[in-house]
């Protein structure tokens, strides 16, 4: 048994000798690594050198896009020239985006050779064809083919970076080929990210709504929502879809929700009776739609509105009192108009509607530091 | 007698030869994959593998505070300077016998209103609420009966009006990209019902607008042993058992919580010491016999700065504090160990928390007991037992070195050759006493157990350096 244990312990120490040399190395490696990235490396003055040279005789050897393309496929060659690129836009910006402009080419050759490597590599990539403007134009290319291939991909820094590209390339068919193919592949991508990412796209906003919009059969509800929600944050114009969603019978409560949430940012009167009639839970359709439209109807002030709202404050529902509360505070109204409910029986409706009128008071007093 | 005595300490022998094995390995595979996940993280960051864009999921910071009128103003101020789009503060003052509440409401000219809490987990009645807005972020202050660091955030999720919350001490400090980096999983995937950050010792740092500034090994040996146990634990076992959602602990000082799935699995236990595991475990065991899709994820660049304690009496008395909470976490959720329903969970995570963190005092005890008798009956051989033990020290040293050093170069920390010194030092002084210290508070912890619930664990306070 002891010669055993002799032995474990010989193992256990030959583990100790490893990890301490392991130690001893990264760090020898990590400083070394370190002086080479302060001084000036020699890709930063390779690069300086083809700039002039473009910029002196308008044009890129056939030789040249071959090194480039070979020598960027490795990351960390990549690295160095984003690293240098950095550097010479300060210096020399207008010489350094016609450059640039000029390799793009290059990119989409490294496109199709990225595409095939590691997530965390195919994201950095993804990452620099958006810092160097490099989606191509509004049409639908094979450069945009492989970053709507990298859209569905496991990394949501892939995807996302990728998504960034085109949004900038102002191409609505690679945006909506893109949501498809997501959709299809049954990729995870928060909503919130799609609906912002959705507005910074760079052409025509309108159109690109229409087109998803028009597609919507076609995506699950997560990205429909995403949809809508871009619509609600860009522009108005879907008020008779949205309220045909409303009626539809089987259509998911989350877009029901969206499309209420709409009509807050976006009157439209025909409406009207219909948040009346969920307030009063005429169409028994559940809290969440009462709670909602407490605040969808901050743009439908009126008397009917208050009143419905003050009925609602006592409701058993939390969220229904607290947002009927809030839309009533928000109203202007006197404070004479909610007399009853402050001397009426209902102590959850009076705390509410006290707590929500105070502090809009405090708010319109400024107690911000 | 002595024939049976002979066969007994064999056996037992091979059992510690098990038992160490067993630990060693645990220890090697978790410092390997720890190390190997950091570097990973490393290089993600190099690639630029980041969301650039402003965040949207919504968090509520919860403070919980009792007798913190030294550092809540502070705590306060610098969780304002959050790189951060949408978050609220809620400081619930549980019963502070000192002017907590009074120095937040001067501070930060809190107005009282009459707001009514919506009471979705049990928890003792509010006494007073204070609200202001202080730039883009709303505070609230929640003055409450005492009920504990439970209770406390109980009412903190009552009060949270966002569908994520943060859970911190209020002697803590978040750096100041922290939220983005703990909700980074919540957007990677939607099942992620928890996530625990980093939570690194702050005696030795010095902080400004939540960014590190100057950070040096200290000379107290308590505080530098602390450091050196902390990194071995974060940055090595939670890795390796977020490879597997195996997590069964985030640190109460810093972690975030999906408020819908903390509500349907009722909250904080108020009778537990270790609410913070209590949570995790009933988190786990809530989706898994529900069949609910989660996870419980680990952000290693998440930071949280905390005090830790500097003397030996505060070690203590925080360390029996945790010592229980785990053995009452472990016993209320014992259906884990070994069920197939909880996978890895039950298998690994419950396994080692039980032999080598809940039983480990008690078997080294026994392991120190059985060497007495067999010295007594001249069946030890002294000089091999000698080397066992150092080389054993060793091990655990080196260990330890690695996971601290994988932490330092990974996240770019510069560090001075006489820190990296005392960082050597330390490790090994933690391998050959920390462990006795910690053996004895846990062994110790039982004594007096039933006075020590629901009470608040008390250590000396310092200001906070935040610059």
């Amino acid at each position: 048994m002891r010669l055993d244990v002799q032995l474990l312990i010989y193992v256990y120490m030959g583990i100790c000798v490893s990890l301490l040399l392991f130690n001893l190395l990264y760090i020898c490696s990590d400083a070394a690594n370190k002086r080479r990235s302060k001084h000036p490396g020699r890709s930063l003055l390779d690069l300086q050198k083809k700039i002039r040279m473009y910029d002196e005789t308008g044009q890129i050897t056939k030789k040249e896009h071959k090194k480039n393309q070979k020598a960027l496929s490795h990351v960390r060659r990549l690295e160095h020239f984003h690293w240098a690129v950095e550097k010479l836009m300060v210096e020399m910006p207008r010489e350094t985006a016609a450059y640039l402009s000029a390799c793009e080419g290059d990119f989409c050759y490294l496109a199709m050779v990225y595409q095939k490597k590691d997530e965390m590599q195919k994201a950095y990539f993804a990452k620099l064809l958006g810092v160097y403007g490099m989606g191509g134009s509004g049409s639908y290319d094979e450069l945009k083919k492989i970053l709507v291939k990298m859209t569905y991909s496991p990394s949501v820094y892939t995807r996302e970076n990728a998504l960034w590209v085109l949004y900038r390339s102002g191409s609505i068919e690679a945006v909506v080929r893109a949501f498809l193919q997501m959709n299809r592949n049954g990729v995870f991508h928060y909503g919130k990210l799609l609906s912002d990412g959705l507005l910074s796209f760079s052409g025509d906003k309108k159109k690109l709504a229409k087109e998803l919009w028009r597609c919507r059969d076609q995506l699950a509800v997560d990205y429909v929502l995403a949809v809508m929600q871009f619509i609600r944050m860009s522009q108005g114009g879907y008020e008779r879809e949205f309220s045909g969603l409303l009626e539809e019978e089987g259509a998911d409560q989350e877009l029901k929700l969206e499309a209420l949430r709409y009509f807050r940012k976006y009157r439209y009167d025909p409406i009207y009776p219909g948040l009346l009639a969920i307030m009063r839970g005429e169409q028994d359709m559940g809290w969440e739609y009462q709670a909602v439209t407490a605040l969808t109807l901050e743009n439908y002030p009126g008397e009917e509105t208050e009143e419905v709202l003050k009925e609602v404050l006592g409701h058993p529902n939390w969220y229904v009192r607290y947002n009927a509360a809030e839309t009533l505070a928000a109203s202007g109204a006197k404070q004479e108009s909610f007399a009853d409910v402050m001397h009426g029986g209902d102590r959850y409706a009076k705390e509410i509607l006290q707590y929500r009128l105070e502090r809009s008071r405090q708010r319109e007093g400024g107690n911000g530091k | 007698m002595t024939e049976a005595m002979r066969g007994f300490l064999t056996y037992v022998g091979y059992f510690f030869i098990v038992y160490l094995v067993l630990y060693s390995s645990f220890l090697f595979c978790s410092v390997l994959v720890g190390s190997l996940e950091l570097y990973r993280q490393k290089r993600k960051n190099r690639l630029k593998n980041e969301l650039d864009e402003d965040y949207y999921v919504p968090v509520s910071i919860l403070v919980p505070a009792h007798n913190e009128e030294i550092t809540v103003a502070d705590t306060v101020r610098s969780l304002l300077n959050l790189d951060y789009l949408l978050y609220e503060i809620v400081i619930v003052d549980d019963g502070s016998t000192d002017k907590t509440a009074e120095n937040l409401v001067h501070a930060f000219d809190m107005k009282k209103i009459a707001r009514p809490i919506r009471r979705q987990v049990f928890c003792q009645r509010e006494k007073a609420v204070y609200e202001a807005q202080l730039g883009k972020v709303p505070v609230t202050l929640v003055v409450k009966e005492n009920g504990g660091k439970a209770d406390a955030l109980n009412m903190g999720i009552n009060a949270a009006r966002y569908p994520y919350f943060i859970c911190m001490d209020a002697d803590s400090v978040l750096q100041a990209d922290s939220l983005k980096e703990i909700v980074k999983p919540v957007l990677e995937d939607d099942h992620v019902v928890a996530c625990g950050g980093l939570v690194r010792i702050s005696n030795s740092a010095k902080l400004r607008a939540g960014k590190l500034v100057t950070y040096q090994m200290p000379w107290n040996p308590i505080v530098g042993m602390q450091i050196m146990e902390y990194d071995r634990s974060f940055l090595a076992s939670r890795l390796m058992m977020n490879q597997f959602n195996g997590n069964l602990i985030i640190s109460g000082a810093f972690g975030l919580f999906q408020k819908k799935a903390v509500v349907s699995a009722g909250g904080y236990d108020a009778s537990t010491m270790g609410e913070d595991m209590e949570l995790v475990m009933r988190l786990h065991v809530f989706c898994r016999m529900n069949k609910i899709p989660y996870s419980i994820q680990y952000a290693p660049n998440a930071i949280c700065w905390s005090q830790a304690p500097s003397t030996v009496g505060d070690l203590m008395k925080q360390r029996r504090r945790w010592h229980l909470g785990l053995f009452q976490s472990m016993v209320r959720h014992r259906q884990m160990f070994l069920h197939r329903e909880f996978g890895m969970v039950g298998y690994v995570s419950y396994f080692y928390y039980l032999l080598y963190e809940l039983l480990s005092p008690f078997i080294e005890m026994f392991g120190v007991f059985t060497m007495a008798a067999a010295m007594v009956l001249n069946l030890i051989n002294v000089r091999f037992m000698v080397l066992f033990y150092l080389i054993y020290v060793l091990f655990g040293a080196v260990m330890t070195v690695t996971a601290f050093f994988a932490r330092i170069y990974t996240q770019n920390i510069t560090l001075s050759i006489s820190d990296a010194g005392k960082a050597v030092l330390m490790c090994v002084a933690e391998a050959l006493f920390f462990r006795f210290i910690l053996a004895y508070v846990r062994i110790t912890a039982f004594w007096g157990y039933k006075k020590k619930g629901r009470q608040w664990g008390s250590i000396k306070r310092e200001k906070i350096n935040i610059g």
